[in-house]
C-alpha cells in the first residue's frame, strides 16, 4: 500500500480516537474541577436555603433523599427483576411463557424512561388519589429497573446457576431445595452487584420521578408518604430555572461521586472474587 | 557450508530464539529447509511447532513476539527485510480454514490487486489459473461471485491455499491444514501438496503421524521448544536417533 | 410480575390513548395544524415532534457511529492492550453517567459555545441535542465495536498479514467490511436508546413544537411528555393526546429495537460477527 495512503488511514483513526478520549476525560476532569471549587462542608450538610431556594446552603437532603430513592427503587425492581429471572431459568417449563416473560423483559428495557414517568403519575397519582411521595416515585423507578435487573440475573442464572443445578439434581435433590440453599448464595454477591448497579441507575434517573415525589425542595424524608429531594432532580430545576449554575456544578459533582461509588464497589467486588488482571486495571486506574 | 550448497536451501536459520515478552519460547534453533521439498514439523502440543511456523514469516512479532538471532531466505535475512516482502514471498494457510467475507473470485483479487495490478482479463485469468491449482475450480466455477462463507470446509481450505498461492510466493507454510477437515478432504489437499512441490518449497506443522509419513521428503521433530532431530523421511520413521523420537514415534504408532 | 408489569403498561398505554385517537382522530397527524392544547380551539398535532425524535436520533447517531467505531479501530489496533482497557473502562463509565449530568454539561458547555461562536440568540437547537446525544451514545457504540472488533481481528488479520498485505489496507478492506453487519445491529440499538432518552435533549434542545431545522428548536416525544405533564387534568384530552404520542413513539421504538436483536441473534446463529 502507498506510504500516504497508510498514515492517511493512521491519522484517521488517531484523530477520532483521540476526540474521543479527550471529551470522555474532559467529561470527568470538567466536572470534578468545576464541583471542587463549590463543594464544603456546609454544602454537603445544610439545607438548600437563599431566595430564590438553592441560591445558598447545601443539599444535605438532596443526598439523603437520593439515597433513600435509590435504595428502595433499586428494592422494588431487583425483587422482581431477580424473581422472574429465577422463575425463567429455573421453573418456567413453557416455551411459550419463557418467550413471553423475555419479551416483556425486552420491551421493557427498550420503554423510554419517561413512560415510566407518565405511566406512574396518572396511575399512582391520578387513579389511585396517591400524594407525591418517595414511595410512588421508588415504585415507578423500580418498574424501569425490572429489566435492567432481570436480564442480568438471567444471564448470572444462566452461566453461575444452572450447572450447579445439574450436579445437584443428579444427587436426588429437588429444585426448590437446591435454589435456596445452593444457586441463590453462589450468585448472591453477582446478584447484588447487578441490584447495585440497578440503584446507581435508578438514582440518577429523573423522568420516572420528577412528578411522582421528587420536590423543589424538603426536608430529609420522614416516611415513605413524604415527597423527598433528590440530587438529579434538584441539578435539573437548578439549571433549568437558571438559579444557581454554580451550585449545579456542586450537585452534579456529588452525584457523580455517588454514583461513581457505587460502580467502584461494584468492579471492586468483582475484583475480589475473581482477581482478572483487566477489571482490577478498570479499578485501580480510576481512583 | 559451501556458498552452492546454500543456495538450494530455501530457508536457512540459526541458531535463534523466539520469545514472548520476557518468556522464552524456542530456544538455540537452528534448520535448513531445502527446495521443492515437502519437510514436516511434527512433535507434540505445545512443543512449539505453530510458534516456529510463525517466525518464519515473521508473524510472530504481530502477537509480539520476538525473533532473536538470524534465519535467511535464499541467503537473505528476514530480519531486515520488509515485512510485506517477505511475507509475499512466504504463503502461509492455517489450521482454521479461513475465508475473507467475501465472494470466491474476491477472495483471490484481494492479495492480487494489492500486489499487482492487472487488467480485467489478466485478473479473470489468474483467478482462475490460481483456482485450478487447487483443484477448487472445477467445483465452484460456474458461480465465482458466490459468498466464499457457504463452501465447505475443505473446499475453504483449497481456496485459502489458492489464496496464498495468488500473491507468487516461493515457499508454503501450512499450519495443521487438515486438522479441521475430515479424511476425504485431508486426502485431497495431501494430494495437491505432492502435485504443488515441484514449484514450491512446502514446510508443514501436523500432528497427524501417518500424514508426515504418506507425504514428507523431511521431518523436523520437535519437543519442549527445543528442534530434537531433522532427518529424511525414512531414516526418521526407521532408524531415529534420539530417544525422544524412539519414544514419540512408538507411543503415536500404539495409539 | 415483569410480564403483569408489561401488561399493566401495555393496557394502561391504550386505554389512556385511545380517546386521543378516537375524537382528535386525523388530527394528531395533521400537517396543517399545530400542538396547541391550550388554546381554546385545540388542535393536537403530534407531526413534528414525531419527526424532531427521529431526526435528533438519527443525528446522534450517524455522529456517534464515525467516532466509535473509529476509536474502536483505534484502541483495538493501535494502543497497547493494557493501556486500551483503561480507557475503554473510562468511557464504559460514561454509560453510568445520569442524562441530567449531560444535559446540564450541554447545557452550559455546548449551548453556550453555539450563542458565542456562531452568533445565534438561542443556542438550544437540534444540532446541539444531536451532538449531546452521540457523546451519550458513545460508550454503547464504541464497546459493542471494540468487540466485534477483536473476534473479526482474531479470524482474519494474520491471513491477510501473512498474505503480505499492510495493517491498514486489511482494516479497510477485510475487518470492517466484515463487522458491517454487526456495525448495523448496534446502529438499531443505539437508535432505539437515543429515541428514548428524555433529560438531556430536553435540556438542550428548546422545547418549541415545531418542525425540526438543524439550527432551529424543536421538541422531542420524550421531552414533550415531561415537560407537559406536571400541567395536564386528569382524563383530559391533552393527557390522552401525551399517551397517544408515547404510543405511537413506542410502536417506532418497537420497530426498531425489534430489528436490532432480530439482526443480532442472527449474526450470533450464523456464527457471523
Amino acid at each position: 500500500m502507498k506510504f500516504s495512503r497508510r498514515w492517511g488511514v493512521r491519522i484517521l483513526f488517531a484523530v477520532l480516537g483521540l476526540t474521543v478520549i479527550f471529551v470522555t476525560f474532559g467529561i470527568f476532569v470538567y466536572v470534578f474541577y468545576k464541583g471542587s471549587d463549590v463543594i464544603s462542608l456546609k454544602f454537603l450538610l445544610e439545607k438548600p436555603s437563599g431566595l430564590p431556594i438553592g441560591t445558598d446552603g447545601g443539599v444535605f437532603p438532596a443526598i439523603i433523599g437520593s439515597l433513600y430513592h435509590g435504595l428502595l427503587a433499586g428494592l422494588f425492581g431487583s425483587l422482581i427483576g431477580i424473581g422472574a429471572a429465577l422463575y425463567l431459568v429455573f421453573f418456567c417449563r413453557s416455551a411459550i411463557l419463557k418467550k413471553i416473560v423475555q419479551v416483556s423483559f425486552y420491551f421493557l428495557a427498550g420503554l423510554p424512561s419517561i413512560i415510566f414517568g407518565l405511566i406512574g403519575y396518572t396511575v399512582l397519582i391520578f387513579r389511585f388519589g396517591l400524594e407525591r411521595s418517595l414511595l410512588c416515585a421508588s415504585v415507578a423507578t423500580g418498574m424501569m429497573l425490572i429489566p435492567y435487573v432481570g436480564i442480568r440475573a438471567q444471564k448470572i442464572f444462566q452461566e453461575e446457576g444452572l450447572p450447579y443445578l445439574m450436579e445437584s439434581q443428579s444427587l436426588g435433590i429437588s429444585k426448590a431445595y437446591a435454589v435456596r440453599k445452593l444457586i441463590l448464595p453462589v450468585c448472591f454477591v453477582n446478584l447484588l452487584s447487578a441490584s447495585a448497579l440497578a440503584m446507581a441507575y435508578g438514582m440518577g434517573a429523573v423522568a420516572p420521578m420528577m412528578y411522582t415525589g421528587a420536590v423543589l425542595y424538603a426536608g430529609v424524608p420522614e416516611g415513605l408518604d413524604r415527597p423527598f429531594m433528590s440530587l438529579p432532580y434538584h441539578l435539573y430545576i437548578l439549571v433549568i430555572n437558571g438559579i444557581s449554575v454554580e451550585f449545579a456544578y456542586g450537585t452534579a459533582f456529588v452525584l457523580l461521586v455517588l454514583i461513581l461509588l457505587i460502580h467502584f464497589a461494584v468492579r471492586g467486588t468483582a475484583f475480589f472474587r475473581e482477581g482478572g488482571e483487566w477489571r482490577w486495571r478498570r479499578l485501580r486506574n480510576k481512583r | 557450508m559451501e556458498t552452492a550448497e546454500k543456495q538450494a536451501l530455501a530457508i536457512h536459520g540459526g541458531p535463534f530464539n523466539v520469545y514472548y515478552g520476557r518468556k522464552q519460547v524456542l530456544y538455540d534453533i537452528s534448520l535448513s529447509i531445502e527446495k521443492n521439498k515437502i519437510t514436516s514439523i511434527i512433535g507434540q502440543s505445545g512443543c512449539g511447532k505453530s510458534t516456529l511456523l510463525k517466525s518464519l514469516n515473521r508473524i510472530i512479532e504481530e502477537e509480539n513476539g520476538k525473533i532473536d538471532g538470524n534465519i535467511h531466505l535464499f541467503g537473505k535475512n528476514i530480519l531486515t527485510m520488509h515485512k510485506e516482502k517477505l511475507r509475499k514471498a512466504i504463503g502461509m494457510v492455517f489450521q482454521e480454514p479461513i475465508v475473507f467475507p467475501f465472494s470466491i473470485e474476491k477472495n483471490l483479487t484481494y492479495g492480487l490487486d494489492y500486489h499487482y495490478s492487472f487488467n480485467k482479463k489478466e485478473r479473470r485469468e489468474k483467478v482462475r489459473h490460481y483456482l485450478a491449482m487447487s483443484g477448487l475450480y472445477e467445483e465452484v466455477k460456474g458461480d465465482l461471485s458466490m459468498p466464499a462463507t457457504h463452501l465447505s470446509g475443505g473446499q475453504k481450505q483449497r481456496l485459502a491455499i489458492s489464496r496464498a498461492l495468488s500473491v507468487e510466493p516461493e515457499i508454503l507454510l501450512l499450519d495443521e491444514p487438515c486438522s479441521a477437515l475430515d479424511m476425504k478432504n485431508t486426502l485431497l489437499i495431501e494430494e495437491l501438496l505432492l502435485q504443488l512441490k515441484s514449484q514450491y518449497t512446502i514446510v508443514i506443522v501436523t500432528h497427524n503421524l501417518a500424514q508426515a509419513k504418506r507425504i514428507s521428503d523431511h521431518v523436523i521433530f520437535m519437543d519442549g521448544g527445543r528442534i530434537i532431530e531433522t532427518a529424511p523421511k525414512e531414516k526418521f520413521f526407521h532408524a531415529p536417533e534420539h530417544p525422544l523420537s524412539v519414544q514419540y514415534i512408538q507411543y503415536m504408532e500404539k495409539s | 410480575m415483569a410480564v403483569l408489569t408489561m401488561g399493566l403498561i401495555i393496557f394502561y398505554l391504550i386505554e389512556s390513548s385511545l380517546p386521543a385517537f378516537l375524537e382528535i382522530n386525523a388530527g394528531l397527524f395533521d400537517p396543517d395544524s399545530e400542538w396547541r392544547p391550550r388554546s381554546a380551539n385545540p388542535s393536537y398535532n403530534i407531526l413534528p415532534m414525531i419527526l424532531a425524535t427521529l431526526f435528533v436520533s438519527f443525528l446522534g447517531v450517524a455522529i456517534a457511529l464515525p467516532f466509535g467505531i473509529g476509536t474502536a479501530v483505534f484502541l483495538n489496533f493501535y494502543v497497547r492492550r493494557k493501556i486500551a482497557a483503561f480507557i475503554l473502562s473510562f468511557i464504559d463509565m460514561l454509560a453510568g453517567l445520569p442524562s441530567v449530568i449531560f444535559g446540564f454539561l450541554g447545557l452550559v458547555l455546548l449551548v453556550r459555545w453555539f450563542e458565542t461562536n456562531l452568533g445565534m440568540t438561542t443556542g438550544e437547537c437540534v444540532l446541539a441535542a444531536g451532538i449531546l446525544l452521540a457523546v451519550m451514545l458513545l460508550p454503547y457504540i464504541v464497546s459493542t465495536s471494540y468487540e466485534s472488533l477483536q473476534k473479526a481481528e482474531k479470524r482474519y488479520m494474520y491471513a491477510s498479514l501473512a498474505m503480505g498485505i499492510s495493517k491498514e489496507h486489511t482494516i479497510m478492506k477485510v475487518i470492517l467490511p466484515a463487522i458491517k453487519k454487526g456495525i448495523l445491529a448496534s446502529f438499531m440499538l443505539a437508535y432505539g436508546r437515543a429515541l428514548g432518552e428524555t433529560m438531556a435533549v430536553m435540556m438542550v434542545i428548546g422545547n418549541s413544537p415545531i418542525y425540526p431545522r438543524l439550527f432551529g428548536r424543536a421538541q422531542t416525544i420524550p421531552a414533550l411528555t415531561a415537560l407537559e405533564l406536571g400541567s395536564v387534568e386528569y382524563g383530559s384530552l391533552h393527557l390522552s393526546a401525551l399517551y397517544a404520542a408515547n404510543v405511537v413513539l413506542i410502536v417506532i421504538l418497537a420497530i426498531v429495537l425489534g430489528t436490532g436483536y432480530f439482526l443480532q441473534r442472527k449474526l450470533k446463529k450464523y456464527d457471523e460477527i
